[in-house]
């Protein structure tokens, strides 16, 4: 499996690669985390689904090839008690708004742009909602995805 | 052997400067005839998250601590937008006024409820959205950023406030 060459199309396949990890990231958050985030962790495989799903349905509509799941995933820290598993959401909402900003500077057709913006937007709301928990200020990020 | 000498006198070379000048202020003149319709876009962009900013500022005036807290963090977050928009402008070489509302009219204003805030952020978010579409590279994704958090100010720092 390699990356597409072409830059639009590379940033699309990154960003479903990230998908990818996110999911199976929530699988070890939502085994840490309380009771009172089950909502939240549902909330966020459901979107991370819809968004990796729509990234795949894109790089097959211009016959781009797609990236398969790992078999496993290095997690950004040990996420042993439910503030790290909380802290470990966040981080990975905030890698997902990298990847769809992404698309969206490279991307060089409006509907995929549009995507693009529908992706960030619903990482971007999940990671404030997981700042809420942790505790975390500013509950959003001025620029999600970006360095501004 | 006489030595042929050019005979540039330093009239010829005065005429030369001066076409050239001429030739420059001409091809100068071309650039502003067509000016980067991205300008107009990010100049509504900034024109909207500065009155979505001194909307914010005019509700947490009047609201209770802990949503006057959230009004503040939305000011902050589209003061930031106007700052980006106005840095974005100024590569494109178009001057901004960095004047907001003049404060004398702020008296008179009505005062902005929490539920205005709202509805003005969920239209920038649409505007953003849209903006961001029409537009390619770093613009796209500062105004995808900008979309995205505008969505995000209405709907997680003012998930207490009624639609």
């Amino acid at each position: 499996m390699t990356t597409p060459t072409n830059p639009a199309d590379a940033a699309l396949f990154d960003a479903v690669t990230t998908e990818h990890g996110t999911i199976y990231g929530y699988g070890v958050v939502s085994a840490h985390t309380t009771p009172e985030v089950n909502a939240l962790v549902a909330d966020a495989l459901a979107v991370h689904r819809a968004n990796r799903e729509a990234g795949i349905a894109a790089l097959i509509a211009r016959s781009a090839p797609t990236p398969l799941p790992a078999a496993g995933y290095q997690m950004p820290t040990a996420m042993d008690s439910p503030d790290a598993a909380a802290k470990d959401a966040v981080r990975m909402e905030e890698n997902a708004a990298t990847a769809w900003r992404a698309v969206a500077e490279q991307a060089t057709a409006g509907p995929d742009r549009a995507l693009a913006v529908r992706a960030l937007t619903d990482v971007a709301v999940l990671a404030a909602r997981w700042r809420q928990v942790t505790g975390q200020t500013p509950v959003t990020a001025a620029f999600p995805g970006g360095t501004e | 052997m006489p030595n042929a000498a050019p005979t540039v006198s330093r009239r010829h070379v005065l005429i030369g400067v001066a076409a050239l000048a001429l030739g420059g202020a001409v091809a100068a003149c071309g650039s502003p005839s067509t000016p980067d319709p991205a300008v107009d876009v990010l100049t509504g962009q900034l024109e909207q998250a500065r009155a979505d900013s001194t909307l914010a500022g005019a509700a947490a005036a009047s609201a209770p601590p802990p949503l006057a807290a959230a009004l503040g963090a939305v000011a902050a977050i589209r003061d930031a937008h106007g700052r980006a928009l106005s840095d974005e402008l100024a590569r494109l070489g178009s001057v901004t006024t960095t004047t907001t509302t003049p404060t004398t009219t702020l008296p008179a204003a009505p005062a902005a409820t929490p539920q205005q805030v709202r509805a003005a952020l969920q239209q920038s978010a649409t505007a953003a959205g849209q903006a961001a579409a029409g537009q390619s590279g770093y613009r796209a994704g500062l105004l995808a950023s900008i979309a995205a958090a505008c969505t995000t100010a209405a709907t997680v720092n003012l998930a207490g406030v009624a639609a």
